[in-house]
């Protein structure tokens, strides 16, 4: 961060005050912020980034980005939804940046084998005893397994996977940012999807049905 | 003509992304209604979506700390650290 400028914007002495007096119950404090949202922020962070050291730096910018216009927060919002709404700016410029060009060929049909028979029947017929998302989601491991899962699937299956399930951004916006078309989109949700389902049943209850039968392409 | 498990679970995953047409519509519902793995997928997936959706939607308004692992302790001190130094002097900056 080289952002140490001494400018003299006419507010020199005091720290800028928030609009409101009531304000003063919330402390201005990026310190106190990391303190109270750090964590989320940086959980948040790490699931859309699987990089430890990029999530810190994106939740870094968005803090300072947030003190940079912390005039502009009027408690409309809870404090944590307007540092997430910043974070989530940034994280999407972060990953515009690196998705161009990512070219990675789409292909339909081959890792559906270690699903389906040639003749596209199960090979292990899913169970309802075995796969209950409802359990799953409430085991108390549920981050640090979703994380693993989410590390099996390619960089660019994870971006649409993470904009489409968890952010439910419509699908002609992901299409444009990954510069994909629709119909690879469906293509490439529909394999994040039966895998992220896979590895959260395995990882889970080492269920049967949702063994791999063949290894996972990269 | 029924359609496969394979073809199936396409549309299915396909009908959370975009709305099937009438004879898509059609040929799942007659094969779910025949296939109990594929009536599981479909619930499952489903079950899915709408969970992690939620999971991440109480990330921003609920009190879930407690469940989440916190950050690494030095990741926390370095960030107070950098946030310290760039806004101690830049105080009056915008």
């Amino acid at each position: 961060m080289v952002e140490r400028r001494v400018l003299n914007t006419g507010k020199t002495d005091n720290p800028p005050q928030a609009s409101d007096t009531d304000a003063a119950s919330e402390p201005l404090d990026p310190s106190a912020w990391v303190d109270r949202h750090g964590t989320v922020m940086y959980r948040y962070a790490l699931v859309r980034v699987n990089k430890p050291e990029v999530a810190e730096e994106l939740v870094q910018d968005a803090l300072l980005a947030a003190w940079r216009s912390r005039d502009k927060f009027k408690g409309a919002s809870t404090e944590r939804t307007w540092l997430i709404g910043i974070l989530r700016h940034k994280i999407m410029d972060h990953l515009r940046s690196r998705s161009r060009g990512v070219g990675e060929q789409v292909s339909h049909s081959d890792w559906l084998e270690e699903f389906f028979d040639e003749k596209g029947r199960w090979l292990r017929m899913p169970d309802p005893s075995t796969v209950q998302p409802e359990a799953m989601l409430e085991k108390e491991e549920f981050w640090a397994v979703f994380h693993e899962c989410l590390d099996t699937l390619v960089p660019r299956a994870r971006e649409a996977f993470a904009r489409r399930v968890i952010e439910q951004e419509e699908t002609a916006t992901i299409c444009k940012a990954l510069e994909v078309t629709a119909t690879n989109l469906w293509v490439i949700l529909f394999r994040a999807r039966t895998q992220m389902r896979r590895c959260l049943t395995l990882k889970w209850f080492n269920a049967s049905d949702a063994e791999p039968t063949g290894s996972r392409s990269e | 003509m029924m359609i496969s498990c394979k073809k199936a679970t396409e549309l299915i995953c396909q009908s959370l992304d975009r709305p099937l047409s009438f004879w898509e519509r059609l040929e799942l519902r007659l094969h779910l209604w025949m296939c109990g793995g594929c009536s599981n997928f479909k619930k499952q997936s489903e079950a899915l979506d709408r969970l992690l959706h939620k999971r991440f939607h109480d990330l921003t308004d609920g009190d879930i700390e407690s469940e989440l692992e916190q950050m690494p302790e030095e990741v926390c001190e370095r960030l107070k650290h950098k946030l310290r130094e760039a806004t101690q002097d830049g105080e009056a900056s915008s």
